[in-house]
């Protein structure tokens, strides 16, 4: 009947109480529910980039790296290959293209603390550490700091770069802070400990003589130095020299005489392009001299090493570097 | 007043009963579910009846091969396995014994495309002699099982002799794997003759065969296989290979009295056929191939089967260092 | 506080929660997707689910546990889930509450009067769930002939279970039936020993059909929510399309307006779910009655019974869904919820004969092994039937099915389609992938179905396993059928026309489809030269479409000529022909000689080693009526039976 109000026992309020009480609880608990899931499920899978495989920690945290403490991932990670690359680096990608990049994987990574504070890693497989060395030594920032990851590595204020083998590392941080710059050492540091390189250590950029060098200025070529299209692997550094910068280059060929022929034959580019034969004054055993553009150009060889110097200002001064590289690689080489 | 008590007392009776009953059928729905709980569900391919086949080969009898010439079957084996020492060498007082024959095709006899009755019924005849509890003989034929065994004559030297002729069912088929092998992986192997069996004897004929140059004791057990075995085909050599790794058989017995030189299997002209009045008995079934092979003339070489099981350890190809025994039955 | 409030706000809290839970079933992590939300809950509270799927699988599939917690307050308060959860009964009571809204008292009343019909729910149940147990019967007659020494047990089971039964009055005479009963097995195990009865078992789990849970899951997500979105267009950018999905339409409409004729209809006649609350809640502890007092006969607890369980009288408790109308509606607070038994008298179980308990049980013991009879497990099988992937073999899906359509819910493409009759009676409305429907084929990166699936029918997938990689590598990909090119109709086989979609949007690598250069002479191609230049040829006629051959699909060959002399065409007007400059004629053909235009097909071929049966390039087919590649069940893995390579 309308209008009845049926009295309500104290039973029946406490039974609906807890009733309610558990649809509350349920709530809750759906609530707290929906945060806990396998991140690996959403995120697409990548196919392995090169050698790096995801680790079974990696797939849970939804990362194709280790990921320490205090970093999570922000955004799902992206794989490209050197098709692609383009779509993420732009321009950019020619430098890795050149240098014989498989691929490459990067994935923004944020402070967990902080989701504002985050940076972006990036992974390159450049297949061996001479490719790897050359896409780094071409990049090489002016505010470049030592850093002790690996022996080619440095950092700059919000980022740092290293070699790991065939792996190159880039981690760039959004915001050049301290809480930054320690994570992406921590996680660069999981990761080389996870990836340990084969190869640590380039033979060549010990052939260079360290006066005068310009600190972080060596630099790969793994094609055409210089324009020229023989001149394959090619290493070089930068000296300064009373005031004036001056390349120092060199490569090494796996025999002599192969070494002189490509020696003769960069000569033989340099005249054939408008050089000017100058001559040697022989300290430098077999050195070749030419004048080109302005600026001298020396080339030699010594044993299967192809050394010499591109853009000095003067002849003396090709002269005098080419000297000391030549001492060098005779020291090295006995 | 007693009224009440009486009513009180009945309800907290069946109240507590129903206490009862509600807490055994919790507790019995507790415990069924923690008894069948599963939290990883079913995986890919769960195979639950795989089975394997035993090995039936004897070493302690060592490898032993005769190569016996004659025109009559009865006479030709009963002279091979006396030239190995009897069938007693091998067949033992209480064995059960199982005959893989040849029956794949609803042909005569005389097509020489499966198993000779007449054989079939003095081994069958031979293993009873040597104090064989059973004897059993089966196959999985390609054609209708029935009119194959009935049109070969087998079903009936079967019954005569006293075997047990076991026709394939498809309950009579387990899946098996073979171990290192890459095509025998959980297919179905007719394994209901096999129960209970403690000795194999494969009988075969020698035949041409299309596809893979020959049809010897190998390829004999290509018989065991069920499901679509015609998928095989596509790697003949590499499917005799497995299931030769498959089958340790006591004994095969390779009947070349009349060879099916061309047309193989099925042949189907008298033409097709050659005397070579031969049988071949081996505890070895990669020499008995190669043997048999010469009286299709054609070499071990000319058969990558061979090649492939002998190297895969199943036996040597070189038949001759088996010290084979030669004899005429006439 | 109001028990009638409390129940109200409980029902439509669950009814919201179930809502939502359909709503945020789309693959994604936002908050209003997937992500983590316990999107089967509600199924996995649902027990006739879990005592199905213990039945046909022997075990209690992970989240199923849930059930436990339902069967135990069941057993302890009635049926709760009814009338304060089930958001079906939600809905029926919903409108029912309309459909009696302006009708008499003495209407009313004859409304909520119990109907012998109400009965027929537990005969459904248990016809269901007998389908269910065919496989337990064929174990059991199995176990009869490989351990001769186990009948005795088999008597003990036998009789524990008739005591069972006695408890349900299904079976009044105790001794008699424990005797009718021996015998039955007795025979049962001897008859078994000679022959293979457990061939005349097979289970199948067709619960789905009527199991309020799955049915308004199904209803909701592959009705309601594509009508409703295609206004809103937030839940999916592109319509969903639901292959028959009418029919499932029409079941829930059915049921939700026969509560115009009787309130809460489905519950009360039709719900199996609701017949195993009522078989269990008759000894529950809690139960709504009468108290000993001074009752007038008004019956307004009959006013607004839901379940038709006749409080006023002797109650029905197997029939009460605790809606607490009547305690609400009693003036003189008669209507009490207590450990008592009603104070008017109980009728304690379900009507139940033994007659129709025997009828439903052989029904549904028999009717498994007749449909399997066409032979869709065998030979019969049906390629159409391309099922998700990780899905099981079919006998064994078909155990675990509840038709809850998730699978069909979550898939980001709506590739997976409710089958109608491609899999047999048994397989209706269970999942099947058409390619043609959706907005691509089934997508390479994605395991959504395998991880929504209630019951693990698809079983749960990680994608190593889906893609073949890592720990799986050596087993390889999973394959949900082959995709065959339809050469009548595929434009470069059929049409001289070059089309190379399907192999470009094949998403392998390496890829599945590839390609045969193949050069066809067009219709009207071959011509006749007026004169030709080193990079052209000027015809005779002048019948050329211009720039018809401009693609650079087409190409120029002296009739007769070998193929290197073969040129591409760079341009054409109606009488000439103009090759590309980069390679112009070696020899110049001579006037009066004939040319043929050729067009370059370049015809896709499948490589069945590599194809997993996406369906991609089904769907990307130009041809788009019966598309020229067809994806069909051949060398599915998941049975090998239907595999085409070894």
């Amino acid at each position: 009947m309308k209008g009845h109000v049926r009295s309500r026992g104290l039973p029946e309020t406490c039974v609906g109480s807890v009733i309610l009480l558990v649809l509350v609880i349920v709530a809750a608990g759906v609530f707290v529910k929906q945060f806990h899931y396998d991140r690996a499920m959403f995120l697409a899978a990548a196919p392995s980039v090169g050698a790096v495989k995801p680790s079974a920690s990696s797939t849970a945290t939804g990362s194709f790296v280790d990921l320490p403490g205090e970093l999570t991932p922000l955004s799902a990670p992206e794989t490209f290959t050197p098709d692609n690359l383009y779509d993420k680096i732009d321009g950019k990608a020619e430098l890795y293209l050149s240098a014989g990049v498989l691929g490459m994987r990067c994935q923004r990574l944020a402070l967990k603390n902080d989701p504002n504070t985050w940076l972006e890693f990036f992974l390159y497989d450049m297949d061996n550490l001479r490719q790897s060395f050359a896409v780094y030594s071409m990049q090489q920032r002016a505010d470049a700091q030592p850093l002790d990851m690996t022996t080619y590595a440095y950092k700059t204020k919000n980022a740092l770069f290293f070699c790991c083998g065939r792996y190159y590392v880039e981690a760039v941080a959004a915001s050049p802070t301290e809480a930054m710059m320690a994570a992406m050492l921590s996680v660069s540091r999981l990761f080389v400990a996870k990836n340990p390189p084969q190869e640590t250590h380039l033979a060549e950029p010990d052939l260079f003589p360290s006066e005068n060098l310009v600190p972080n200025s060596y630099m790969f070529q793994p094609a055409d130095a210089f324009g020229f299209d023989k001149f394959k692997n090619v290493f070089s550094a930068k000296y300064r020299v009373n005031g004036a910068e001056v390349m120092v280059f060199l490569t090494i060929r796996p025999t002599a005489e192969e070494a002189t022929a490509l020696s003769t034959a960069y000569q033989q580019f340099l005249l054939a392009n408008g050089g000017r034969k100058l001559p040697a004054t022989g300290k430098v055993p077999a050195a070749n001299l030419a004048e080109m553009l302005g600026s001298a150009e020396l080339v030699f060889s010594h044993g299967n090493v192809v050394g010499g110097v591109h853009a000095a200002p003067s002849a003396e001064a090709a002269e005098q570097m080419a000297a000391l590289l030549y001492e060098k690689i005779s020291e090295a080489t006995k | 007043m007693t009224d009440l008590h009486n009513a009180e007392a009945i309800s907290r009776r069946d109240f507590l009963v129903r206490t009862a009953k509600a807490g055994a059928a919790i507790a019995a729905t507790g415990v069924a579910g923690y008894w069948l709980y599963d939290r990883t569900g079913p995986k890919a391919g769960t195979v639950t009846d795989l089975v394997s086949l035993a090995d039936f080969s004897l070493p302690q009898v060592g490898p032993k091969m005769s190569i016996i010439t004659g025109a009559d079957r009865v006479k030709t084996i009963n002279r091979a396995f006396a030239s190995l020492g009897g069938i007693e060498q091998f067949i033992k007082k209480g064995d059960r014994v199982l005959l893989k024959v040849n029956a794949a095709f609803a042909s005569p006899p005389a097509f020489g495309a499966t198993a000779h009755p007449q054989l079939v019924a003095e081994v069958i005849r031979l293993c009873f002699q040597a104090g064989a509890a059973s004897v059993t003989v089966s196959d999985n034929p390609i054609n209708d099982p029935q009119s194959c065994f009935r049109l070969t004559g087998i079903a009936e030297a079967a019954q005569i002799a006293g075997a047990r002729l076991v026709l394939p069912q498809e309950n009579y088929f387990n899946p098996t794997t073979v171990r290192d092998g890459t095509l025998i992986k959980n297919w179905p192997l007719l394994y209901e003759p096999f129960r209970g069996v403690n000795k194999l004897i494969g009988i075969a004929p020698v035949k041409d065969h299309n596809r893979s140059g020959a049809s010897l004791s190998m390829k004999n057990w290509y018989g065991l296989m069920g499901g679509r075995r015609n998928v095989f085909h596509q790697d003949i050599h590499n499917i005799i290979k497995e299931l030769a790794m498959l089958v340790s058989p006591t004994l095969v017995i390779l009947d070349g009295t009349t060879t099916m030189m061309a047309n193989g299997p099925t042949g189907g002209s008298l033409d097709d056929l050659k005397q070579t009045n031969t049988i071949i008995v081996s505890t070895d079934q990669v020499a008995a191939d190669a043997f048999g092979a010469t009286l299709l003339g054609k070499s071990a070489a000319n058969l990558p089967f061979i090649r492939k099981a002998a190297a895969a350890g199943r036996g040597t190809a070189d038949y001759e260092s088996l010290k084979p025994a030669r004899d005429h039955a006439d | 506080m109001n028990i009638i409030t409390v129940r109200r706000i409980s029902q439509v809290f669950f009814f919201v929660l179930f809502l939502w839970f359909c709503v945020i079933s789309s693959f994604g992590e936002n908050w209003w997707q997937l992500r983590g939300w316990p999107v089967n809950w509600i199924l996995q509270l649902d027990p006739l689910i879990a005592l199905g799927t213990v039945l046909t699988t022997r075990t209690l599939y992970a989240g199923l546990a849930w059930a436990l917690l339902t069967l135990a307050l069941t057993v302890l308060l009635g049926r709760f889930f009814c009338g304060w959860l089930c958001p079906f009964g939600t809905i029926h009571q919903f409108f029912g509450w309309i459909g009696r809204r302006g009708k008499k008292f003495a209407e009313r009343i004859a409304a909520n009067q119990y109907r012998p019909p109400q009965v027929i729910k537990y005969y459904l149940l248990i016809g269901l769930l007998t389908a269910a147990a065919g496989g337990v019967f064929a174990d059991l007659s199995r176990v009869a002939r490989q351990w001769p020494a186990i009948p005795g047990l088999m008597v003990a089971i036998g009789l524990a279970a008739l005591s069972f039964l006695a408890i349900r009055k299904v079976v009044p005479n105790l001794k008699q039936a424990a005797g009718i009963l021996a015998a039955l097995v007795g025979g049962w195990l001897a008859l078994g020993m000679f022959l293979r009865t457990e061939a005349w078992f097979a289970a199948s789990l067709q619960i789905g059909w009527l199991d309020p849970i799955p049915l308004i899951h199904r209803s909701v997500n592959l009705v309601l929510l594509p009508i409703v979105d295609a206004a809103i267009g937030r839940l999916s950018t592109s319509p969903r399309f639901y292959i028959g999905a009418w029919m499932i339409g029409v079941v829930f409409l059915a049921a939700v307006l026969l509560n115009f004729v009787v309130p809460r209809f489905y519950c009360r006649f039709v719900c199996p779910l609701g017949a195993l609350f009522g078989v269990l809640s008759s000894p529950a502890l809690w139960r709504v009655g009468k108290r000993e007092g001074k009752c007038t006969n008004c019956e307004l607890c009959e006013n607004n019974c839901e379940g038709a369980c006749e409080p006023f009288e002797r109650i029905r408790s197997s029939e009460c869904l605790l809606c607490m109308n009547c305690l609400d509606a009693c003036q003189q607070t008669q209507m009490t919820y207590s450990t008592a038994r009603s104070a008017a008298g109980e009728v304690s179980g379900p009507d139940i004969s033994r007659r129709g308990f025997i009828i439903s049980a052989v029904a549904g013991l028999t009717a498994v092994p007749m449909m399997r009879l066409s032979g869709l497990l065998g030979t019969n099988w049906q390629p159409r039937v391309v099922r998700p992937p990780g899905a099981l073999a079919e006998e064994q899906f078909l155990e675990r099915c509840l038709k809850c359509d998730q699978c069909m819910r979550v898939c980001p493409t709506n590739v997976i389609q409710p089958a109608t009759t491609e899999a047999g009676l048994e397989g209706v409305w269970t999942p099947v992938l058409n390619f043609r429907v959706g907005t691509s084929g089934c997508q390479l990166n994605c395991v959504a179905c395998s991880q929504i699936c209630p019951t693990a029918a698809i079983r749960p997938l990680t994608l190593d396993e889906k893609l073949g990689r890592n720990e799986f590598a050596s087993a390889g990909p999973i394959r949900l059928g082959l995709a065959f090119v339809d050469r009548s109709r595929c434009l470069p086989w059929a049409m001289d026309k070059p089309c190379i979609v399907c192999q470009e949007n094949c998403p392998v690598s390496p890829k599945a489809i590839y390609l045969r250069e193949e050069f066809s002479t067009v219709r009207d191609g071959v011509l006749t030269v007026k004169n030709a230049t080193p990079t052209g040829v000027e015809l005779d006629s002048a019948a050329l479409t211009p720039g018809r051959f401009a693609t650079g699909d087409y190409f120029c060959k002296p009739a007769n000529g070998a193929d290197e002399e073969r040129r591409q065409i760079a341009e054409n007007t109606v009488n000439a022909v103009t090759i590309a400059a980069a390679k112009p004629w070696c020899a110049a053909p001579a006037a009066g000689s004939r040319v043929e235009v050729q067009v370059r097909l370049l015809q896709p071929n499948v490589d069945p080693r590599l194809c997993i049966g996406c369906g991609i390039c089904e769907h990307e087919c130009p041809v788009n009526g019966l598309r020229a590649v067809r994806v069909s069940a051949e060398n599915e893995t998941r049975n090998r039976k239907h595999s085409l390579l070894l």
